[in-house]
């Protein structure tokens, strides 16, 4: 069928951020077909620069509300880097939570308020209360809750956390507190088991759309990496020189675009739930494989909508990995550390972690007074910018004669699944004065 | 005893959106002359997370600003269940996700406190910067003041 049409969706709702969907197809050919970031970009790598080593986690949190754990925890990792501190056990243990706690919060939050209304054929979750579907809504409003409190109790708050600071904590939870969690999170995996069935129930409704695509991720020997790991690539393996990072993510500039976009060993890579699972899958926890296996879930998987079930893995993964952290933490008792003392040095210092969204860089060089000169911040929807791009380009033709308004909600899907930060990524911008 | 919950709401880098939050550090400052049984939350901007916040309370009053087409600084004290069911037009949070559509998802999920209370302040400039109005600076204390009583009038009803 050869016809002419346009699809101009500014801005693509429930994302994080501002991004429209350009496609222009003239005699059933495609002439244009963009994923446009138009958001202003916001400079947080000039605003750390004269800023004092402890200032620069409070600061690069606000770079998001939703990931503000996994900011604060790679610009420690990258200030503590760069100064030569190193953390006690008790603090990698709790860092460890924290990060359980975030990706619990925004992957419940992404399934379950922005996803699920697409495989219900529903514009938001707003529609489903009070229908068949209030039960399901609060089972995913508890997990939700849960995933808040957790990060209230280990961080000090829900978001933006306070107690995370450099060299340690300024405070941990009791033991009973952990105790109290641990119970909490023991109910809260039953209830995601539920979930799990209800998603799995109307997974078919993803379209069954794969490209194959390089997967990049943190991966280590002893676990599932998400604080802690070496970069690697479904290409081309492990690459420990983690300060030169900048070799594997190349970030370039497109002018259709005020965030960067990024690639490595192809034209694009794709960074987030679904990368780590392509890595790291054998090290989930039981449940957790159980969960990927009720799906059909096998690395490598190449089909980005998965991303979404994924995350739901990871929930789980993340649950059992937290009650594992606290019979350690409880069995060892909590101790009462101050963190570590700091000596100022000049150097410099980049701090990797696992996000929701996928992996994070903060790179903080310091002078001998403990202040920032310089500072890079590499952004895991950044990475993915380039990938969601090559993605619609290989999926439009697949779907190219269906109706305008199908194909329209297939794109918007398709964007969603990436589960896009979009105001983090707007970090640069290419202005030229003639 | 019931559990009451004070949420102040609101952007203090919005000018007079940031009344919420300033009214609320006010009463966290005289709380010893208040009930022990209320608890002071900053609800920030809001969003989604305002479910959670308020579904442990029996009765919640939001502090926040609102256009309710009144004088400048003029502080109105709304029970929820009037403005949904009258369906007043008054304008609440000029950040996301309207608090109203909140309650109205906790009601549905049936999960919301018994009573919700809005005692709103009617601002006069919602632009980006950090000072409060004028006018709205000048009424501070009569607003805290306001404040607390229509608080011990809640006391009192449920006493």
């Amino acid at each position: 069928m050869t016809r002419d049409f346009s699809i101009n969706i500014e801005h693509v709702t429930r994302v994080e951020g501002h991004g429209n969907i350009v496609l222009d197809v003239k005699n059933g050919e495609i002439k244009k077909i963009e994923w446009q970031i138009s958001e202003a970009p916001r400079f947080f790598e000039a605003m750390l620069r004269g800023r004092n080593y402890d200032e620069l986690r409070t600061i690069t949190s606000r770079i998001c509300g939703i990931c503000s754990i996994g900011h604060s925890l790679a610009s420690l990792k990258a200030t503590e880097d760069a100064l030569g501190v190193k953390i006690s056990e008790q603090t990698r243990i709790l860092r460890h939570l924290a990060t359980n706690a975030e990706n619990m919060q925004s992957h419940i939050l992404h399934v379950g308020y922005l996803s699920i209304p697409d495989l219900l054929g529903v514009d938001s979750v707003f529609p489903l209360v009070g229908t068949k579907h209030n039960d399901s809504l609060l089972k995913i409003v508890r997990l939700h809750r849960l995933a808040n409190e957790m990060s209230d109790l280990v961080c000090g708050r829900t978001i933006h956390p306070i107690r995370l600071v450099v060299g340690g904590l300024s405070a941990a939870p009791s033991e009973k507190q952990l105790l109290d969690l641990k119970k909490d999170l023991a109910e809260g995996l039953e209830i995601t088991k539920e979930v799990a069935y209800v998603v799995k129930s109307v997974a078919g409704n993803f379209p069954d759309f794969e490209r194959e695509t390089e997967y990049i991720a943190l991966t280590s020997d002893k676990e599932y990496a998400l604080y802690d790991g070496i970069i690697a690539s479904t290409d081309t393996g492990k690459h420990p020189d983690y300060k030169n990072y900048e070799k594997i993510m190349k970030e370039y500039f497109v002018p259709h675009s005020t965030a960067f976009h990024a690639k490595h060993y192809r034209d694009s890579y794709m960074v987030g739930a679904l990368a780590r699972f392509n890595l790291n899958s054998k090290q989930l926890h039981p449940i957790a494989k159980e969960v990927a296996d009720m799906f059909g879930l096998k690395p490598i998987n190449y089909n980005p909508f998965m991303n979404n079930i994924v995350q739901l893995v990871e929930f789980v993964h993340n649950i059992e990995d937290s009650l594992n952290w606290i019979d350690i933490l409880v069995d060892e008792g909590v101790k009462d550390e101050k963190p570590k003392e700091v000596k100022l040095k000049a150097g410099r210092g980049v701090g990797i972690v696992e996000v929701p969204r996928g992996i994070l860089v903060h790179d903080y060089t310091l002078n001998d007074n403990g202040k920032c000169t310089k500072a890079n911040c590499v952004i895991p929807t950044n990475q993915n910018h380039a990938n969601i791009q090559k993605d619609m380009e290989a999926f439009v033709p697949q779907i190219i004669d269906k109706p305008e308004k199908e194909i329209e909600f297939n794109l918007e899907m398709l964007v969603r699944a990436y589960d896009p930060c979009i105001s983090c990524s707007t970090h640069y911008l290419d202005v030229k004065f003639v | 005893m019931k559990k009451i919950g004070v949420i102040g709401i609101g952007n203090p880098l919005r000018k007079d959106d940031g009344i919420g939050i300033v009214l609320l550090e006010k009463l966290v400052e005289i709380k010893d002359d208040l009930p022990d049984n209320i608890e002071y939350i900053d609800g920030g901007t809001g969003g989604i997370n305002l479910l959670h916040l308020f579904a442990r309370f029996d009765i919640v009053v939001f502090i926040d600003a609102v256009n309710f087409g009144g004088e400048i600084a003029r502080s109105k004290f709304f029970n929820s269940e009037d403005v949904i069911s009258k369906n007043i037009q008054i304008k609440i949070s000029s950040h996301g996700s309207n608090i109203l559509k909140i309650i109205q998802l906790s009601k549905k999920l049936g999960e919301n406190p018994d009573e919700i209370f809005i005692f709103g302040v009617q601002p006069k400039d919602m632009k980006p910067g950090t000072r409060l109005s004028y006018e709205i600076q000048e009424n501070i204390d009569l607003l805290v003041n306001n404040l607390k009583v229509e608080l011990k009038n809640v006391m009192e009803n449920i006493k």
